[in-house]
């Protein structure tokens, strides 16, 4: 996996894997943190792949010995999925969007589209009764194609912890 | 050959089924008490209408149960359960089949003609890199995309891309990226309690073996190792509800790796031969939608092995 620096956002890209190097990783967020004093940084994953338990544990000590303080961005279905099994989101670390799986049954078409918490996403404890649907560009519609309790159950588990990052 | 139909299976209270000369009980997560008796030598097993997590912290004690059928509208899969049942025809015939057949006897021989199998022995880090892309390609091969994709006007982001191969190799990239990884560091004596990202060498004796097949509407990833190391109570402890890694820096990634393969699977079929082979199949129903496949929920079966 590989690490861009853009500003005071980290744009990530390959596999989260045993060939990932925490070293790199590590120098590139520094830098962010150290250019940009007082401003949380976006970490952007969507383009990482996949991702396996070696790189998983790589990815989450490195954010426990940096405690930086960051917000992720466009979080790619994997980390969701990684987060849903139980994992807690620890320190100083926010969700501004993440990725989820949309279908069109008019067009068979599957998609990932970035769902902007409490813009499209409500913080919610249950979300038994949500749902979703978003205006393809030619009038289609394309349905959430997940179980809204399931899949956005990671908001769930830290909804108390987004709630007062957010009331900062 | 004769379909074992999930629609048919009733679940209330206890039921006995038979299917080309091999039994099963069958009874439903309700009936917890039942679960922790001692029924002789018919495998029991029993309907999850929670999660297989969540009953594994329910199971009493004793308990012998070590086949979770997940359910769906009430239904076991039937797909699932002929393999399941096609696997105990091959047990009472065969007490010790050997694991490296299984793939092709339970998962794959039932599917449909034209489905395709594929074969690797994995014996270093580098090869485990490449069988993972062969089977990445196989899957976007498989799963055609059917229409272009349509951009949701209202995405945040701007690349859309129709997803569909693309999540469904991914899962099956990390189910199989995982169980490898369980068979190299976990399962081997000589590797164990090794940092799992050490780049490692097998001896020819070590390889695993590491099978794929794909029909239309599922697939089937298998991963043999040569030791037979896998107890029950290992998987139980990994996959239960109250174990959930809430914190995986803290501990070992072993058991995050079944439960990430859990999770991304219909159905893990782990089949030990004590001290010889461990062989764990994870089907895969390739749905319609990630809804569907989500709401078919999760099953696990164990045979043989340790307690």
């Amino acid at each position: 996996m590989e690490a861009q620096r853009n500003g005071w956002t980290v744009l990530f890209a390959g596999t989260l894997d045993e060939h990932t190097s925490a070293d790199a990783l590590r120098q590139t967020l520094l830098e962010a943190v150290k250019t940009n004093p007082g401003r949380r940084v976006h970490l952007d994953l969507s383009q990482v792949s996949r991702a396996n338990s070696v790189g998983i544990l790589t990815w989450f000590k490195l954010l426990r010995d940096l405690a930086p303080s960051a917000t992720y961005i466009n979080m790619p279905v994997w980390l969701v999925e990684q987060f849903n099994i139980g994992e807690r989101i620890r320190g100083d670390i926010d969700i501004e969007s993440f990725q989820a799986p949309f279908y069109c049954p008019e067009k068979d078409t599957h998609s990932i589209v970035s769902l902007v918490v409490e813009r499209d996403v409500p913080l919610r404890d249950s979300y038994a009764d949500f749902e979703i649907s978003l205006p393809g560009e030619d009038g289609s519609v394309f349905e959430a194609d997940f179980e809204p309790e399931e899949y956005l159950q990671f908001l769930i588990l830290n909804h108390d912890k987004l709630k007062s990052q957010r009331a900062q | 050959m004769a379909r074992a139909q999930g629609a048919g299976f009733e679940s209330a209270p206890t039921h006995a089924h038979s299917f080309q000369g091999s039994s099963l009980l069958v009874t439903d997560e309700s009936e917890l008490a039942l679960l922790g008796r001692s029924i002789g030598t018919v495998p029991l097993a029993v309907f999850v209408r929670s999660s297989v997590p969540e009953l594994l912290e329910k199971l009493p004690e004793g308990s012998s149960v070590k086949h979770f059928l997940a359910l769906c509208d009430g239904a076991p899969d039937p797909l699932e359960l002929e393999a399941l049942f096609v696997r105990l025809t091959e047990e009472h015939k065969k007490p010790h089949l050997a694991a490296r057949h299984w793939l092709g006897t339970v998962g794959l021989s039932a599917m449909k003609s034209g489905s395709t199998q594929t074969a690797y022995e994995i014996r270093t880090f580098e090869e485990k890199a490449r069988v993972l892309s062969s089977l990445t390609d196989a899957i976007f091969n498989h799963v055609e995309p059917p229409h272009a994709p349509s951009l949701p006007a209202s995405s945040s982001v701007p690349e859309v891309r129709d997803m569909r191969a693309f999540e469904y190799a991914r899962k099956a990239v990390d189910v199989a990226d995982e169980l490898i990884l369980n068979a190299v560091f976990d399962a081997n004596p000589r590797l164990r309690g090794l940092c799992r990202g050490h780049p490692f060498v097998l001896t020819k004796e070590e390889s695993v073996l590491v099978t794929w097949g794909l029909e239309p509407h599922r697939l089937a990833v298998s991963v043999t190792d040569p030791f037979g190391t896998l107890r029950f109570s290992d998987v139980f402890d990994q996959l239960r509800a109250n174990n959930r890694p809430t914190d995986i820096t803290a501990r070992a990634s072993a058991g995050l790796g079944l439960r990430m393969a859990f999770q991304s699977s219909s159905a893990l079929f782990m089949d030990v031969d004590a001290g010889k082979s461990t062989q764990i199949v994870a089907l895969m129903r390739i749905e319609k939608t990630f809804r569907e496949f989500e709401k078919m929920g999760h099953s696990l079966h164990f045979f043989g092995g340790g307690t």
